[in-house]
């Protein structure tokens, strides 16, 4: 072994190595092209030319993909997989990515339900008869992500960051003894925390948004109950009351931020979006989004809100991963194919899904 | 001095190569250059930037895609995917540089193609250490600015 490592340095001290770092533009954006997401990301991680160059490929706005998953077990071994379909609207590509659902040699999550995306990941949430299971998957690397189980039922579930970060708080919403009760967990945790809400209510928690410019999560309550619940540290939870309008619908809530500005999508068909207005402390109607769209998920969570989708002409929609894109201006659904035209439309159920950061800076 | 219908190119190190002109102009460039100054067509083309080894694979790939082009029965579909694999797993690293090079300068587009997706077929599924070691790339990232981009994209390791 020696020896011939021996032979091997001679020989390469002989021949002039050429600089792969300083490959022209045109090839290695041409190289970059043809690989798929994630080997993109990491192509563009090796040197600081290929980064530079790779930086400039990436979407030009950016417009969430679609995502559809399927779950198929298999007998007699009992495996488990979770198989998702990543739509690309640029390429209007399509991948097909497996994950089997084994660690520590049991299997897990089967069944489960995604609740919610960020960042390119997705929460999946499975109620079983005596609690509750999470974890977080991102399909782009295929990565899964496990958290703690949680004895009650949860009414939502989101996360503020990226989940493969110690960084990341993951927030639960669910009620216990007539109380609102949030849980809290980060990367790693065995136990979930508990934190009882100081509200004199006990109405179930419609939507969730986490603002990362203030630091915030927003929530909004059945009754129409908006409020912001802050963390300082690990020893205390602020709650603070923003606005009580009993008339906004009880279902089918989706808290949105936008452009600095909090948002609430309410309805299912007709829409309607509001604005909050932070020196009323009351929603106002917003006919327009200027320039932007608003993603939704049909389980109830805002995926993506982008902005400078007019050159596409998405500008005041918000769509809807079934084709389905509301216009905001003349109120009217439509159905279109022209921005993610998927071959297969039978797989699965389908969701939007944000780029992870990297691209999507 | 080519005949008609054929153009010398000289490379870099002096090498000179008579083509027909129908395989020379599988590169735009020399194709502009014929089109534009007739004095191309009858004199000697040099090829700046390009040795004569580099020169003689680029007029061997061009030649077999020139001739299918003219005749599709004497070089079938299937005989050129042929070629074209054998053309590039024969290449090494380094000649597969040079040959990104010149087909890029050159405006040889489906060699250009062909290469980059053999270099992406190198690099898919790895990460991005091991794209250093098999081109011989340097991490020239500071330590500082490989934390922070390890810190932005930690699921891409």
């Amino acid at each position: 072994m020696e020896e011939e490592g021996g032979f091997n340095e001679k020989k390469r001290q002989k021949i002039e190595i050429k600089n792969w770092a300083d490959l022209d533009e045109e090839p290695l954006k041409l190289i970059i092209k043809k690989l798929w997401f994630l080997d993109q990301v990491r192509s563009s991680l090796v040197c600081k030319n290929w980064h530079a160059k790779a930086k400039r490929i990436g979407p030009s706005c950016s417009l969430p993909w679609l995502f559809s998953y399927n779950w198929i077990k298999k007998k007699p071994y009992q495996t488990i997989t979770l198989e998702t379909l990543l739509h690309d609207p640029f390429s209007q590509k399509s991948y097909r990515v497996r994950k089997s659902m084994w660690q520590s040699g049991m299997i897990f999550g089967g069944d489960a339900e995604p609740v919610f995306s960020k960042n390119g990941w997705v929460l999946f949430v499975k109620k079983l008869s005596h609690d509750t299971t999470f974890f977080s998957y991102n399909p782009f690397a295929n990565r899964v992500i496990r958290l703690p189980s949680l004895k009650q039922d949860i009414d939502v579930a989101i996360f503020a960051g990226n989940p493969c970060s110690p960084d990341c708080l993951f927030f639960v919403s669910y009620r216990d003894r007539g109380k609102v009760c949030i849980g809290t967990c980060k990367l790693d945790d065995k136990n979930w925390i508990t934190w009882m809400v100081d509200l004199d209510f006990n109405k179930r928690m419609a939507s969730a948004v986490y603002s990362e410019e203030k630091g915030e999560f927003y929530c909004l309550f059945n009754g129409g109950i908006l409020a912001s619940i802050s963390f300082s540290e690990k020893s205390s939870i602020s709650t603070i009351l923003l606005a009580k309008c009993p008339g906004i619908e009880e279902y089918q809530n989706y808290l949105v931020e936008y452009d600095g500005q909090l948002l609430l999508v309410v309805g299912s068909f007709r829409l309607t979006v509001l604005r909050f207005d932070w020196n009323q402390m009351n929603w106002i109607d917003q006919d327009s989004l200027g320039n932007g769209a608003i993603f939704l998920n049909s389980t109830g969570f805002c995926a993506s809100a982008v902005s400078a989708v007019d050159a596409i002409g998405l500008e005041d929609n918000i769509c809807f991963g079934d084709q389905r894109y509301f216009e905001m201006n003349t109120r009217e659904n439509y159905f279109s194919k022209a921005h993610y035209s998927l071959a297969d439309w039978t797989f699965g159920r389908r969701f939007w899904i944000q780029l992870p950061p990297f691209i999507a800076n | 001095m080519a005949s008609k219908g054929n153009l010398t190119l000289k490379s870099c190190n002096g090498k000179e190569f008579i083509v027909e002109e129908k395989v020379a102009v599988m590169s735009t460039t020399i194709k502009n250059m014929v089109d534009v100054d007739d004095s191309f067509a009858q004199g000697v083309i040099p090829i700046i930037g390009v040795d004569g080894k580099i020169l003689a694979k680029l007029i061997e790939y061009c030649k077999e895609h020139a001739e299918a082009d003219e005749d599709e029965e004497v070089k079938s579909e299937e005989y050129l995917k042929k070629f074209d694999e054998k053309f590039v797993d024969e290449l090494n690293l380094n000649d597969l540089y040079d040959l990104l090079k010149a087909s890029n300068y050159l405006e040889i587009t489906k060699l250009l193609n062909l290469l980059c997706q053999k270099v992406a077929s190198m690099i898919k599924g790895k990460k991005p250490e091991e794209i250093r070691r098999i081109f011989n790339i340097k991490n020239d990232f500071t330590p500082e600015e490989e934390e922070e981009i390890n810190r932005q994209n930690p699921w891409a390791f």
